[in-house]
């Protein structure tokens, strides 16, 4: 299985799972964070940046003409131009950019670009 | 590493505390005496770094998260960040009420030998009534729900508030100091430089050693708290009982093992990672303690036992809180065999002296230590 399937085809959980493991590693603690303490991270983590994602990635071209309807691309594709977007962004820390673009697919570019939200980026 | 602001770093752990948004389980007098606790570990860390000739800027942060875990992170542009989860204070309280139930009356049980193989932990043999305390994956959208649940089940146990409440504050001291260590004893700019060169010992045992030290510096800030304390007693004209404070320290020390290794796999199983057996780390902690106190040798000796008693009667309340569970007054207890979590919290009981085996470990945790302060050392140097 190649890379990109692996990623598309993790759940919510594992994805997230990897994304705290990454926010956590390099700290320290009493004991070794729980799979629930690295899951919850990971949602705090993606919840803080939401609107700074929201902002980026609805407003790449790609991504609005598949969600208008105007242009057919495959979830691989998808992938691959929010990749692109969040590598150009930056900023991400020690989060692969890969796992943080399959978390978005997973949450779901047309929810992520139509709700409503009055959360400050 | 990657470093982040104070806001960032909160974002990650959640919302701070106040007495508005305090949990039930936690009783608003019980919060304030912690915010009182942190005032004063706050104020202690700050001399200690000011001691210790850095200017780093701390903040200790109640966070209102479930999780059990403290954690401590520096933060860009200096300073450092120790969020201390409300999860742990709710866990300590309500296990503290649940095990005090036993005081004066515990059982000494036959028990079962630890399996050899560190097995995954299983949350389905915890009954529905104890998940809250020893789950190490609780379903967090309900936690506060159900350790209060708990929590109104156990009988009124008033006589023991004021125990109830100082083992919660120990519990502070102890796990709070332990990540300020990192800090004070800069364990971030070891593991930096250790990233950009050989390392003389491998990553593995510079994390394990530096696990190590921090309890080693969370015992000598410890007694540096209770040597204030008695200082202010002193000066009140009163005599503070170290020894109860021992017994105390102790027991609280295994609870939070009980939490924390609720299966307790045998020595060897802990060879590898960061972390040592708990009979090793409370070994080393204790030991630093007792190096810390200037006392007669019958005066530590007389500590020495608080300590062991402390110990025991932990391990037997933990012992008949797990025939309880058996019996199904937490819930239905599972059928079939396995090893769950709660049975094995029929630990052996202290028995006054290590057993060879445990000897060996605790020579090999202290010559690790010594190694991995070796090189920490350099740090001390250069900013002199």
């Amino acid at each position: 299985m190649d890379e990109t399937t692996k990623l598309l085809s993790m759940s919510l959980d594992e994805l997230d799972l990897e994304i705290g493991d990454n926010l956590l590693k390099g700290g320290f603690g009493m004991k070794p964070a729980t799979d629930a303490e690295k899951r919850e991270t990971a949602r705090r983590w993606f919840e803080f940046h939401l609107e700074r994602i929201r902002t980026t990635v609805c407003s790449n071209k790609i991504v609005s003409n598949c969600l208008l309807g105007k242009e057919n691309k495959t979830r691989n594709e998808l992938l691959a131009a929010v990749v692109d977007v969040l590598l150009k962004l930056g900023g991400w820390g020690t989060v692969p950019v890969a796992v943080i673009s399959a978390r978005i697919i997973n949450y779901g570019l047309d929810k992520l670009c139509t709700q409503q939200t009055g959360r400050k980026s | 590493m990657n470093m982040r602001d104070f806001e960032q770093a909160l974002n990650l752990t959640g919302e701070p505390v106040t007495l508005k948004n305090c949990p039930a389980v936690i009783p608003k007098s019980q919060l304030e005496e912690v915010f009182d606790t942190l005032k004063v570990l706050g104020t202690s860390y700050n001399v200690i770094i000011q001691d210790s000739g850095m200017d780093d800027v701390g903040m200790i942060a109640l966070i209102d998260s479930p999780n059990f875990s403290c954690r401590v992170e520096r933060i860009e542009n200096g300073g450092y960040f120790i969020f201390v989860p409300l999860g742990m204070v709710a866990r300590i309280r309500v296990l503290a009420r649940l095990l005090l139930r036993y005081w004066e009356c515990e059982n000494n049980i036959v028990i079962r030998k630890a399996p050899p193989d560190r097995l995954p932990r299983e949350d389905k043999p915890v009954p529905e009534l104890l998940q809250p305390i020893f789950s190490d994956n609780p379903d967090l959208n309900t936690f506060w729900k159900d350790i209060y649940k708990l929590d109104k089940r156990l009988k009124d146990a008033k006589p023991y508030e004021e125990d109830v409440r100082e083992l919660v504050h120990l519990a502070l001291v102890y796990l709070i100091s332990h990540e300020f260590t990192h800090i004070w004893h800069r364990h971030f700019k070891l593991l930096e430089q250790q990233h950009n060169e050989n390392a003389k010992l491998s990553r593995d045992d510079i994390l394990r050693g530096l696990e190590l030290d921090a309890d080693d510096g969370a015992a000598r800030v410890a007694m540096l708290i209770m040597h204030e304390l008695v200082d202010q007693y002193h000066k009140a004209g009163r005599e503070l009982d170290l020894s109860l404070g021992w017994l105390r320290f102790s027991y609280v020390t295994t609870m939070i093992y009980g939490i924390f290794d609720a299966q307790r796999p045998h020595l060897s199983t802990y060879d590898k990672g960061s972390y040592n057996h708990p009979v090793v780390r409370r070994e080393a902690f204790f030991g630093t303690m007792l190096s810390c106190v200037e006392a007669s040798k019958d005066e530590k000796e007389m500590l020495q036992y608080a300590e062991y008693e402390g110990w025991k009667r932990c391990i037997f309340a933990f012992n008949s809180i797990t025939q309880e569970a058996i019996k199904g007054m937490y819930g239905d207890y599972p059928e079939g065999f396995f090893l769950s979590t709660l049975e094995m919290l029929l630990h052996e009981p202290p028995h006054g002296k290590e057993t060879d085996a445990e000897k060996a470990l605790i020579r090999e945790a202290a010559i690790l230590k010594y190694k991995v302060s070796e090189l920490i050392k350099p740090f001390y140097e250069n900013e002199s």
